[in-house]
């Protein structure tokens, strides 16, 4: 059931970013076209811009989900299995316990621009609401983050860097 | 000793910077006889568009931010924004300060930071490239003009041109390439943008096409912690700011004159001064509606005042 | 002293642990920050906040989203196989010809992607089975594809110059034109490390297989269209027809031409794209963002401003004060991922360069140049650690061994473009 629900939450963020992304081509694409023909798109910047936001944070699930961070981890490859294990645990708390605060601090930012009435330079649109909403996403990949802290000990050997997905995934 | 944090966007080289951060700086630390710190960081703290709120999230203490950036609350302040509003920086700034003093102070548009100075910096001209070449608000008619987001694009699309948006560094390239026909902004922009050598000729609305005003201000709650020394040795160092940081952006203006004076030059009068300031009343009379909406009594009777500062200012610079 | 403690604690978090580079810095950032603000863990916050949003939010940066997918379409589109194909049957007649063809096809591929792991990682997956099938030593082999790799960063598109146009308030666009020239001497110095291999160590590197004339014009066929694409975005961007937002929609367009050109688009390819696209890019914001709140710590903690002060007094001609951060560079990126040594240096080293008078263009490309050499080098390489995940029984001391004169290669480059800015600039001074 719940992975099943997750499955959901994983394909609802996909689409999101994927329409961002899209998006983002096809503004550029226009206002290029325009723009020489004496018809630039107002504010083709700024479409962008948020979409470029949206895209972003939709995508985080999906990082975490994949466990596509970049790491350094200089010495822990070296580890004996025991230590290996306890850094496992203290690196996926840590990073739980990081995106909830990254979350948190996003609500935050958005109650602060909400308070001082923030708006957008050329469409002068509050700025608060897109910041909830990249809030919601991060709520989202801690949920994600959260759901592999049960999966550790099964979890194949991690890998140092994400890698292009492997054809047969 | 108390500690000001006093944020700046700006490159070392920006004269708003010299006069109205650097020395200001300064100035406050010798008034207050070492009382005062004032610590400049290395880099901006915020982006340039979040300076008003990075100081009511006490990251800053003061800033400087412009009347555009902060289109939530500041209406008033945008008269020395409008169309033939800055003959000189120096006049312009000046008219805003004593503006902002007698009529604005009172509808606390900046609310919960205390402002300090104000600047306006010169009037933008149309500065064409190539064969652009415009002598009557006709000739605007489908020009693709670089201006920066806000009242200025507004104003270039009233006048029947193409407002072209992009970063400041895109615009070398926009120049080079002939995305653009020409663009509003002043000789100094153009030459640290590096574009001024591809001007072909200039046309000058006498208090340009529209300005840009900045304030310069403090956290209220700052303000408030301070002693009554630490306040009036803050004032006496703000005290004359206006016209300092406007004088400053007009010699840097003035710099450029040799290079100015060949490139040819259309001063507006007459019957075409008089086609573009048909179109431009428009502006102004949007300022007066926003003005009004906020309170403001009487928008004309304000209009004056600011203008006959101009006046008298103009009129003493030319002594 | 202070930042000294903090920093050293963030190069121990990200040593000892593997807790994403990105959080490591931010938190951490935002810590050093709340010790040093006056306004404390408040003003902290809200500083780190403004820096993601503002990141987020930065229309520049959406390059790089559209030229990461780019790159996935050019692979899904099976284009990568068929350039490593083309530069096999052209060069296979060499001693080191499969050798030189996996330079090529790295060349090639990174004027397609704008990420060096990827470029590594996905011509590993094509060119490594074929080397080893050939006999190739296995280490100078996966050597070879790390070192080929780190075309990917220098190359246009460039992910790394991007995040240094951010940085700086460069051009995008003039940074990439920038690239070309030095990414090519790359090519050609590489190629020159195989023939040196070839004669010296002739059992490392086999002779491969002679093809004919209608085989290798053939092979070249199927890939015009990749040439038209990198000339259309380069030739733009050049030209100024369109900012490098616009030159990634286009290339990201162009792109997935291909793939319905070329019958290899479904429905689960596009999403399958779209959601590694969207996972590369969001990996490499992760890092951008912490990186920001980082800087603004090093901002506030005003070592930038000492340590130019402290330059100054020193007393060195201009070119010695560059050499010293470069050989600073080299040393660090042995143990520092070439992303996050961009992150934490360029904002305090750039605005000294620039105060010396040097140009941040030429400075932007000596850049990447170390980060492709920090790629390499022991103990953290980036590329040779995906090389070690593709070939688990393979010690990383033989890769290490392989990448060696590839190292060498790299310092004659760097003296190169030290000694020769035209390398750099002579290109984007057309533009
Ligand atoms: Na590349
Ligand atoms: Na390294």
């Amino acid at each position: 059931m719940i992975a099943k629900i997750n499955l959901w939450i994983i394909r609802i963020c996909t689409t999101i970013a994927g329409i961002a992304l899209v998006f983002m081509g096809a503004i550029a694409f226009v206002d290029s076209i325009g723009r020489p023909l004496g018809h630039p798109l107002p504010g083709a910047s700024e479409y962008v811009s948020f979409a470029l936001m949206i895209f972003f944070f939709a995508a985080l699930p999906v990082v975490v989900r994949d466990d596509a961070h970049i790491r350094v981890g200089l010495f822990s490859d070296l580890y004996r299995p025991r230590l290996m294990r306890i850094e496992r645990y203290f690196t996926a708390l840590l990073e739980t316990a990081a995106f909830a605060a990254f979350a948190w601090m996003m609500f935050d930012q958005a109650a602060r621009l909400e308070r001082f009435g923030t708006l957008s330079v050329f469409f002068e649109i509050p700025m608060a609401p897109w910041v909830m909403a990249a809030g919601v996403f991060t709520v989202v990949a801690t949920w994600f983050a959260l759901i592999r802290l049960r999966h550790l000990d099964t979890e194949p050997h991690p890998h140092p860097h994400a890698l292009p997905d492997e054809e047969d995934t | 000793e108390t500690s000001l944090i006093f944020n700046t966007y700006l490159p070392p080289h920006d004269e708003l910077y010299q006069i109205a951060v650097r020395d200001f700086a300064a100035a406050i630390e010798r008034e207050s006889a070492g009382s005062l710190k004032v610590v400049i960081p290395d880099a901006s703290l915020a982006p340039s568009d979040r300076q008003y709120e990075m100081v009511r999230d006490g990251i800053a203490d003061m800033a400087l931010v412009s009347s555009g950036g902060v289109p939530q609350l500041v209406a008033l302040n945008r008269i020395a924004d409008l169309p033939m509003n800055s003959p000189s920086a120096r006049a312009a700034s000046i008219a805003l300060w004593e503006t902002y003093n007698t009529y604005f102070l009172p509808f606390d548009e900046f609310k919960g930071v205390k402002v300090l100075s104000t600047s306006v910096l010169p009037g933008r001209q149309i500065l064409s490239l190539r064969r652009t070449d415009v002598q009557e608000v006709g000739d605007m008619s489908g020009v693709k003009l670089w201006s920066p987001p806000g009242a200025l694009s507004e104003t270039v699309r009233l006048l029947g041109a193409v407002p072209v948006n992009s970063e400041f560094t895109d615009l070398q390239e926009y120049v080079t390439k002939g995305t653009v026909d020409g663009m509003v902004m002043a000789a100094g922009s153009a030459s640290s943008a590096r574009v001024l050598d591809y001007v072909t000729s200039v046309t000058e609305v006498p208090g340009g096409l529209g300005s840009l005003s900045f304030a310069v201000f403090i956290s209220g709650e700052r303000w408030n912690e301070l002693d009554a020394d630490q306040q009036a040795a803050v004032l006496r160092a703000a005290e004359g700011l206006p016209e300092r940081t406007g004088a400053a952006a007009d010699a840097a203006e003035r710099e450029l004159d040799p290079v100015m004076a060949k490139i040819p030059t259309h001063k507006l009068e007459g019957a075409a001064l008089a086609g573009f300031e048909a179109r431009l009343e428009a502006r102004i009379d949007d300022w007066k509606t926003r003005a009004a909406a906020k309170g403001l009594q009487n928008p004309d009777e304000v209009l004056a005042f600011y203008r006959d500062v101009l006046a008298r200012e103009t009129r003493d610079s030319l002594d | 002293m202070l930042t000294l403690f903090v920093l050293s604690a963030l190069v121990g978090l990200i040593a000892f642990t593997r807790v994403p580079l990105g959080l490591a810095m931010m938190f951490v950032g935002t810590a050093g920050i709340a010790t040093i603000h006056p306004r404390g863990f408040g003003a902290a916050l809200a500083i780190s906040e403004q820096q993601v949003m503002k990141l987020a939010l930065n229309y520049q940066f959406s390059v790089l989203p559209l030229f990461i997918l780019m790159g996935v379409f050019i692979v899904k589109a099976g284009l990568a196989d068929e350039m490593f194909e083309a530069a096999r049957r052209w060069l296979g007649r060499f001693r080191g010809g499969l050798g030189m063809a996996t330079i090529v096809a790295c060349g090639g591929f990174s004027a397609m992607c704008a990420s060096s792991s990827a470029s590594t990682a996905t011509m590993a997956k094509i060119s490594l089975p074929e080397l080893e099938k050939a006999g190739y030593d296995k280490g100078f082999a996966a050597g070879s594809i790390a070192a080929g790799g780190t075309m990917g960063v220098l190359i246009p598109p460039s992910g790394a110059l991007i995040i240094y146009a951010l940085l700086t308030q460069q051009s995008v666009s003039a940074l990439f034109v920038a690239g070309i020239l030095p990414g090519l001497v790359q090519v050609l110095i590489y190629i020159g490390v195989m023939m040196a291999i070839a004669a010296l160590k002739p059992d490392w590197v086999p002779v491969g297989t002679r093809y004919g004339r209608a085989e290798r014009w053939s092979a070249l066929g199927k890939i015009w269209g990749l040439l038209v694409l990198f000339a259309l975005i380069m030739g733009g961007l050049t030209r100024g027809w369109f900012t490098a937002t616009e030159a990634g929609g286009i290339g990201a367009g162009g792109a997935f031409l291909f793939l319905i050109l070329r019958r290899k688009l479904t429905w689960k390819v596009f999403v399958d794209s779209i959601v590694e696209a969207a996972k590369i890019s969001t990996m490499i914001f992760i890092v951008a963002a912490g990186a920001l709140v980082l800087n603004q710590f090093i901002n506030l903690s005003g070592i930038s401003g000492n340590t130019i002060r402290f330059i100054q007094s020193l007393d060195l001609s201009p070119m010695m004060i560059v050499i010293c951060f470069v050989v600073f560079y080299v040393v660090l990126g042995c143990l520092m991922d070439g992303f996050a040594m961009i992150f934490l240096t360029v904002p305090i080293i750039a605005p000294i360069i620039q105060g010396l008078g040097f140009d941040l263009v030429w400075w932007g490309i000596v850049t990447v140049l170390v980060v492709e050499i920090s790629l390499i080098t022991p103990p953290v390489g980036l590329n040779v650690f995906i090389l070690k995940a593709m070939l688990p029984s393979l010690p990383v001391q033989q890769i290490f061994k392989g990448i060696a004169p590839y190292v060498a290669a790299d310092v004659l480059r760097l003296a190169l473009l030290l000694g020769f800015p035209a390398l750099a600039l002579w290109l984007p001074s057309m533009m």
